[in-house]
């Protein structure tokens, strides 16, 4: 009993042992690209160049260091680019000049050239989204100028890492709304569809803004811009506003930073905002609001004679912040005014932004496609009704509510006097 | 099979033959014993001739020149060398009416002259005639003012007072003249030898066939003192000591009840030290009760000094790696349990008592759980069992995480630890392994070192430890926190025995994590818990009320409000399992005028 035993947990820690990968890997073997950057390569189809964290430069070492490495401190990053076929035929020739194991297990952002993705992304992504190690919670980014001379010129200020950069500024923007929400995983999702068009968030170098900037009147948000014309001087060296959208793969287009507020509202992915517009009583005042969604759009498609109609009804919460005119908008005929003005630009603004992709861009990046399914019952009438095609034609119907509310905690709106 | 019996017999010693008649008689001195029931006038080589028939040398001549060894004695033969005493010996072993009689038996039993500590005091009970006696004790387990006072003086002096006679002088003297509080007579040889090694004093008289035993203990003990490894804050302080009566009275001191019952067992064929069961009539189970006094009357061994050692003894899986009987020097929790439905075990002359049957989640439990408001005793609970969880688990979690699964970590964490290690010489599975050894070293020296130079240990220890392995790249920062944290968790496990066991098991998970990553944790933790749910204590599988059994009040993980609390857990069989009615606050539902804040039951 005893001897058969013995003999049975033999042969099982053996085959426990048969198992193991094997592959222990210390944290400092392995070296962690923290950006992933894709152009057009001069000779070959990818030019990709890599962000890798240098842990002594990031990490800042431990107290044992201090003695050793006092004076120098090392760069937080690394940065090669290698000319390849496809991105983890450049992670092997990264090896060439590089000792540890490159790993994609924390890379943040890939940033695409506007060139490449005018192209088509698709074959270098569906690569990386089947390697093992890489994360579809990564953030993908269209780069207006190289993606190489992004990375290579980009260090955030305030971050030793441009992995944290880019985390924290991510994150963010579901308070600000000037860029989509743009992770690889919602990317592909998007791009196994034909119901609607995937979108990514758009990133330049910053430059010199343009010279004719809108005139006062004209400029009734401040998310007209794209990135890099903003007029912005200091800060970090590239700048984050507006979407880059695609049709299949390809990117068809861009949308400034106020449409892609739009975008966010329409597929729910923003939070919250603080929306500025001219007063309605009297424009030279502006009237500042914080936006939330007090529930997720109401969406729905309707065909008459092969012509789709689209009805979009959003439901906003509002409260005012601040109203430069001194006038009392929490009185019940003023506010229903404000409301009433309100509706209307945003659905003016939803109204553009919708003609915008379906005349510009014939992409469908707001989903219409996914209610668009239950016109047909049958798969072959669904294929017969070619929903990319049918969308530039559809109609909208655009409502827009919105309720302003908690006046209450506001003490006076009209601190000074009422006019 | 056939491989080890031959091992075995290698490395058997085989006595020759030639020396047979003497290797058979060892127990010279308890064949002698066994002789006080013969008659004394028998020779000393009529003795040698009445050992024979209890070797097995007749059948076999010891001379035969064929067979020149014999079979070694068996572990299964031993109790017939060393334990001659059966029922009906002890029963032959009667106080002979002869004072000279009983003396000479006495002093061959307790083997006199060679042994000086039991002390043979002669006198003369002052009646008319005066009758000769003889006080027999230990020298140094009684207490010689008390024996003087209260012994010698009424007996040998204030026996000449006139006196109604009783009917028998022994019946004179126990009414009459022995004021000691607790006396007893007895005409078997044998409760007296125990009762004179308990400490009492025995009073042979001529003419008498029966002795008085007075209790006379008073031997130097430790006083009641503060519990040293189970202290609290808000509850009693006081812990066992040494002394078994002192215990007992600790334990009845806060359970007035008729109910509770002491009894006692001889533990040890040699030592036979008393132990005390202790449980509740009416309330204990019955066959939980009869199971440990069997166990207990049924092991067979010498000696038995420590509870540790009973421990061992009872368990029923002596080959897990978790305690299956809770340990306590603390009185209060004894009363705790006994009132629960456990049965409470104390040794002689050993400051801890055993709880038996104990379960998992008792281990994790303290006394101040209880004397606290429940929200804090339930926070209490969790933090323990965190710092269980993390004593296991935390340095097998770490080396899986930085050997196999560095997508888990965040980035800035990796960056600090890929950038602590990168001078470090070794692979981290060593670095870890060496600290904790290390670690476990500094543990193991704290205690045995003398406490003059304790603090030397500790501040060497820091040093080693916080600054300069760090310093010199042998080890990195990081490690130094899991291992610090690793160290606190396990010792806020609050059983010192399972603290033991969280020690091996961590390093098995360190193992398991280097070697399969996550998934090898994983394995561990299931098998840990198939090996958890198979053991059984005393009846009581090991991970009631979570596994097998449900019925459960709520004090298990969390510590619930004691006026919930009304059964008795119910995996302990309890025989009243009404601890409280559903009332228990009975104020509440008294009509009030007005106001009504009663909440709660």
């Amino acid at each position: 009993m005893k001897r058969k035993f013995c003999l049975f947990s033999f042969i099982l820690i053996c085959l426990l042992f048969q198992t193991g990968c094997w592959g222990f890997r210390e944290v400092d073997e392995e070296a962690f690209i923290m950006i992933l950057g894709l152009d057009k390569g001069k000779e070959n189809l990818l030019a990709l160049t890599v962000q890798i964290a240098v842990p002594r430069g990031m990490g800042g070492g431990g107290m044992g260091q201090g003695g050793s490495a006092a004076g120098e401190q090392a760069k937080p990053t690394m940065t090669i680019t290698v000319e390849c076929r496809s991105i983890l035929a450049g992670l092997n020739m990264l090896n060439a000049t590089l000792e540890r194991k490159p790993s994609l297990a924390h890379l943040k952002v890939i940033v695409v050239s506007e060139e490449l993705a005018r192209q088509g992304i698709n074959a270098y992504l569906t690569q990386l989204l089947r390697y093992f190690e890489f994360r579809r919670s990564t953030f993908l980014v269209v780069s207006r100028g190289p993606a190489q001379k992004l990375i290579r010129q980009f260090q955030p200020v305030m971050e030793n890492n441009p992995a944290k950069f880019a985390e924290l500024f991510m994150g963010r923007q579901r308070y600000v709304g000037f860029i989509p929400f743009g992770q690889i995983h919602h990317f592909y999702n998007d791009l196994k569809l034909i119901t609607v068009q995937p979108v990514a968030m758009l990133v330049s170098l910053k430059e010199k803004p343009p010279e004719n900037l809108p005139a006062k009147e004209e400029q009734s948000s401040e998310g007209q811009f794209y990135a890099g014309q903003l007029p912005l001087k200091g800060g970090n060296n590239i700048e984050l506003m507006g979407t880059a959208v695609f049709y299949q793969d390809r990117m068809v287009g861009v949308l400034n930073g106020e449409e892609t507020l739009i975008l966010n509202l329409l597929r729910g992915w923003l939070k919250q905002t603080l929306l500025t517009i001219p007063d309605p009583a009297n424009p030279k005042y502006s009237i500042s609001l914080r936006i939330k969604m007090e529930r997720k759009p109401r969406l729905k498609v309707t065909l008459n004679q092969d012509r789709p109609k689209i009805y979009v009804r959003m439901f906003l919460d509002g409260e005012i912040v601040s109203a430069q005119s001194r006038i009392n908008y929490g009185s019940p005929a003023k506010l229903s005014l404000l409301e009433g003005e309100l509706n209307k630009l945003l659905a003016e603004k939803t109204q553009n932004l919708i003609s915008k992709t379906q005349d510009e861009m014939q992409a469908d990046i707001f989903g219409f496609g996914n209610k668009a399914r239950r016109l047909v019952v049958t798969w072959p009438q669904w294929q017969k009704l070619n929903w990319p095609e049918l969308y530039p034609q559809a109609q909208t119907s655009i409502t827009v509510k919105i309720h302003l509310r908690r006046f209450g905690l506001l003490r006076n709106i009209n601190p000074t006097g009422a006019p | 099979m056939a491989f080890w019996s031959g091992l075995k017999e290698l490395f058997t010693f085989q006595a020759p033959v030639e020396q047979a008649g003497e290797q058979e008689t060892p127990p010279g001195q308890l064949g002698q014993k066994e002789k006080k029931d013969q008659p004394k006038e028998k020779t000393r080589a009529e003795k040698e001739t009445e050992l024979l028939p209890l070797s097995p040398s007749p059948e076999m001549p010891s001379r035969e020149p064929k067979s020149r060894f014999r079979l070694p004695v068996r572990a299964a033969a031993w109790p017939k060398f060393h334990a001659p005493k059966t029922k009906t010996e002890i029963a032959q072993k009667k106080i002979a009416a002869s004072l000279e009689v009983n003396i000479t038996r006495l002093k061959e039993i307790f083997h006199l002259p060679q042994n000086r500590d039991i002390v043979f005091r002669d006198f003369s009970i002052g009646t008319n005639p005066p009758v000769t006696a003889a006080l027999i004790f230990v020298d140094g387990l009684t207490d010689r003012n008390l024996q003087n006072s209260h012994v010698l003086e009424p007996l040998m002096f204030l026996s000449r007072l006139r006196l109604d006679p009783g009917p028998t002088l022994l019946e004179t003297i126990m009414t009459r003249l022995l004021p000691g509080n607790q006396a007893e007579t007895t005409d078997d040889l044998n409760t007296v030898v125990d009762a004179i090694l308990d400490g009492s004093t025995a009073i042979l008289i001529d003419f008498c066939p029966k002795a008085i035993f007075v209790e006379t203990k008073g031997w130097e003990h430790r006083t009641v003192s503060r519990p040293t490894a189970e202290l609290v804050i808000r509850g009693p302080q006081e812990g066992f000591t040494e002394t078994l009566r002192v215990n007992t009275a600790l334990i009845r001191r806060s359970f007035h009840s008729p109910d509770l019952v002491t009894e006692f067992i001889k533990i040890g064929r040699l030592s036979r030290l008393n132990c005390a069961v202790m449980y509740v009539n009416g309330l204990t189970d019955p066959k939980l009760a009869a199971e440990v006094k069997n166990r207990l009357n049924h092991l067979a061994t010498d000696y038995v000094g420590e509870s540790g050692v009973l421990e061992q003894f009872i368990e029923d899986n002596t080959f897990g790696f978790v305690p299956q009987i809770l340990t306590t020097e603390r009185p209060d929790r004894v009363v705790a349990g006994l009132t629960e439905g456990q049965v409470a075990l104390l040794l002689e002359g050993n400051p801890f008592a055993l709880l038996v049957p104990a379960t998992f989640f008792a281990l994790f439990h303290t006394a101040e759980d209880a004397y606290i408001r429940w929200p804090y005793g339930t926070i209490l609970r969790f933090i323990r069992l965190f710092g269980f969880f993390m004593a296991t688990f935390l340095p097998g979690i770490y080396i899986a995480v930085i050997g196999y699964h560095h997508e888990m970590i965040p980035t800035d964490l990796l960056m600090s630890i890929a950038a602590a290690r990168e001078n470090v010489p070794f692979p981290s599975v060593v670095e870890l392994l060496v600290m904790e050894f290390v670690f476990e070293l500094i543990r193991e020296a704290g205690i045995r070192i003398p406490g003059l130079i304790g603090p030397t240990l500790s501040i060497v220890g820091a040093l080693i430890l916080g600054q300069a392995a760090v310093a010199a790249n042998i080890i990195s920062p990081i490690l130094i926190i899991v291992v610090a944290v690793t160290a606190i968790g396990s010792f806020a496990v609050p059983n010192y025995i399972l603290n033991f066991s969280v020690r091996l098991l961590q390093f098995i998970y360190i193992f398991l994590g280097a070697i399969f990553g996550i998934w090898g944790l994983v394995v561990g933790i299931y098998i840990q818990l198939v090996l958890l749910s198979g053991i059984k204590s005393f009846g009581v599988p090991f991970l009631a009320p979570l596994a097998t059994i449900k019925q459960a009040t709520a004090d298990v993980f969390i510590r619930g409000p004691v006026w919930k609390q009304e059964e008795r857990p119910g995996f302990l069989k309890p025989q009243r399992k009404q601890r409280q009615p559903k009332v228990s606050r009975k104020w509440i539902n008294q009509p009030k005028k007005g106001n009504s804040n009663a909440s709660g039951k």
